[in-house]
């Protein structure tokens, strides 16, 4: 994917820029918000990642004129500024996603993904989740693996519904505080990992191979098993 | 010079200006209704009576003129007449006039009448109307405004005296009242150019009294309070964070210098463990940042929030730690609806109380949340059945980085409490720890306008 970096730190972008290299992905990178906007506005980027705070041209500016050209490009902010009230400020300029610093490479990676397409799996023409032998039915909010219901509790059920419409692409902890519980502080979050344990107990107890893979330093990913 | 521009400067000869413009008004005043009118008066009456007295001498002749003249200027008081018949070719006749005025020709005349009578002198002025008749004899009539004349000196004596003594004192007490105010406002230019230089302390001196300007005093040294006060929070907290960051700082660092002196297939471990010391201190730093800018920040936005929601979902999401250390953890009571607040701090503060709870509860225990009306303020409490805290150590709890006796061997950093200290701040809100036996009990009361 063609991605696009704004960032003025030189270090980070560095870094930034490298990692999504190794990830196979194609970066291009500025470090002020004026040539920043005019490379959104003139070549295609299948996402930004955009710092905040920027000279030339503050990153929001930046984002709030793009969005009024018309212009949808999944846009990942970077802040130090990192609490609710500024979180909100930056979805509302238009942007996609939001990112505190320091953040971990890894989610990172993972928020990009994540923003650059539609959820990989939708409900069909019945309202069904199918990944695998898995059938996720979220009106009735039953779960069925190779035929067989597992029970599970609502909570449980919306773990693996996110990480079904995510299947294949890597789902941090912090996003399932988020889309789970709509949490955006950092309770602790191994508790995360205690609910995602329990639902793979129930989802794999009967079963020889594992939906739920764990992806170390990053998160979890669900990967059909046929 | 500055001071004559000064604002004091100018409203005091605003003032003197005024004072003595509405002095000189009401003198003019004075001098209208005492002076120019009954002149005009006795003007008018002279006049009148000249041209009668006239009409009698061109129908009935001079004896009759001569007759009406003496009987006239025999009348007492103000209608008294001062005349003077002087004929062209004859020794003329005075009326009450000491002198004939030969002189003079037709017209007004003001002619000294003073008399002297029984050893004493009468100043008098007799203002004469003078005509010629075709014959060359010629009648002067008038009236005595010996009165009004000196009215009209005393008048013009007291304006020349008056005014200038007026504008002069005007001025001064101007002066005066401008001095002492710049005073006052001088007293406080110097507390707040004393606290701009650094010295929080400077406070305006106040004089006991309650003008207005010892109000104004007192709002600004309350102000210099609350501003001495927030600047030694914030020194407070960034010493104390600094102390605090300095070990888990120590800490990476050594573990860095083990990852570079550890054998290659040990080192990608030993990078991990870095990362998980870096990840602790970022952390730190963020509830840091966290609980200071909450210190700091005005009251958020707030609505309704539902709490049986709240209690839910955050009994929900501790569940499995509960469970993994067989602890039973419940909702009590819910009778409060809700309260007005911000559901994200709200929602962070009761998990910081709750994970407080399952760590320190001992296995098997149980940790209960609930939320309930009592005397008028709604209360989210979160109880357990741990060790409790002594009563030396109840009244630290919200402190930054506190961590009790009970705390050693177990994770966290101390600052969970202080967070839910600055949320229950930020709500009006206040939090308390009661002791039960066993355990302790965290509660946060909201007050009657916060609960809906």
């Amino acid at each position: 994917m063609r991605i696009l970096v704004v960032e003025d730190d030189a270090r980070l972008r560095d870094f930034i820029v490298k990692a999504l290299a190794e990830a196979g992905h194609f970066a291009v990178a500025h470090d002020n918000g004026r040539d920043g906007l005019i490379a959104a506005t003139t070549e295609p980027f299948d996402a930004i990642v955009l710092d905040r705070m920027l000279p030339e041209l503050d990153g929001l500016k930046l984002l709030q004129t793009l969005r009024a050209t018309g212009d949808g490009t999944p846009v990942l902010i970077l802040s130090a500024l990192g609490d609710v009230d500024e979180r909100v400020r930056g979805l509302k300029a238009g942007g996609d996603d939001y990112l505190a610093k320091p953040f971990a490479l890894a989610e990172l990676l993972a928020r990009i993904e994540a923003l650059t397409r539609r959820p990989v799996r939708a409900e069909d023409a019945e309202g069904r989740l199918e990944v695998g032998s898995l059938i996720l039915d979220p009106l009735g909010q039953i779960a069925t693996r190779a035929g067989r219901r597992i029970e599970l509790t609502t909570r449980e059920f919306r773990i693996l519904a996110h990480l079904a419409r995510n299947a294949g692409r890597v789902v941090t902890r912090t996003m399932l505080l988020e889309s789970v519980w709509d949490y955006h502080f950092d309770p602790q979050t191994n508790v995360v990992d205690q609910h995602v344990s329990k639902l793979r107990q129930k989802l794999d107890r009967d079963f020889p191979a594992p939906l739920i893979h764990t992806v170390r330093g990053s998160g979890y990913v669900l990967r059909p098993d046929r | 010079m500055s001071f004559f521009r000064s604002l004091s400067f100018r409203l005091a000869a605003l003032y003197a200006g005024v004072f003595t413009l509405s002095v000189a008004l009401l003198l003019g005043l004075f001098y209208w209704i005492n002076v120019q009118r009954p002149m005009a008066a006795i003007e008018s009456a002279i006049a009148i009576e000249a041209e009668d007295l006239a009409q009698i001498y061109i129908v009935d002749g001079e004896p009759a003129l001569l007759a009406a003249l003496a009987r006239r200027a025999g009348r007492a008081g103000e209608t008294r007449l001062f005349a003077a018949w002087v004929p062209a070719e004859k020794r003329g006749q005075l009326f009450n006039l000491p002198v004939i005025p030969r002189a003079l020709g037709p017209g007004w005349h003001r002619v000294d009448a003073d008399i002297y009578r029984d050893g004493l002198e009468y100043d008098q002025l007799a203002l004469l109307n003078g005509r010629r008749f075709d014959n060359g004899n010629r009648l002067f009539v008038g009236r005595d405004i010996e009165a009004i004349d000196e009215m009209s000196d005393g008048i013009a004596t007291a304006a020349g005296w008056v005014i200038p003594l007026i504008l002069l004192l005007a001025l001064g007490g101007g002066l005066l009242m401008s001095r002492a105010i710049g005073r006052r406002i001088e007293r406080i230019g110097a507390a707040a150019r004393q606290v701009m230089a650094g010295d929080l302390s400077g406070r305006v001196p106040s004089t006991g009294g309650s003008d207005d300007f010892d109000q104004l005093a007192a709002t600004l040294n309350a102000m210099l309070d609350r501003l001495q006060s927030a600047f030694e929070t914030v020194r407070r907290l960034s010493d104390h964070a600094a102390h605090q960051l300095k070990t888990p700082l120590a800490r990476l660092t050594a573990e860095l210098e083990d990852a570079r002196a550890a054998p290659a297939e040990d080192r990608d471990r030993r990078l991990d463990d870095c990362a998980e010391e870096a990840q602790r201190l970022t952390v730190i730093i963020d509830s840091l940042l966290r609980i200071s800018r909450l210190s700091n920040t005005a009251t958020p936005a707030m609505a309704p929030v539902a709490l049986d929601r709240l209690v839910e979902d955050v009994v929900d999401y501790h569940a499995p730690a509960a469970e993994a250390r067989g602890q039973v953890l419940a909702i009590g009571r819910t009778d409060a609806a809700s309260i007005n607040g911000d559901a994200d701090l709200l929602a962070q503060a009761l998990a910081n109380l709750v994970d407080n709870a399952i760590k320190f509860a001992p296995d098997n225990g149980a940790i209960t949340v609930s939320s309930t009306n009592e005397a008028g303020a709604v209360v989210v409490s979160v109880a357990d059945n741990g060790p409790g805290v002594g009563a030396d150590e109840a009244g630290r709890l919200g402190e930054l980085f506190f961590r009790g006796r009970a705390g050693s061997g177990v994770d966290g950093n101390g600052l969970g409490l202080s967070l839910v200290a600055a949320v229950a701040k930020l709500h009006g809100a206040t939090l308390r720890f009661e002791a039960r036996n066993p355990g302790l009990v965290a509660k946060l009361s909201f007050g009657r306008n916060e609960a809906l």
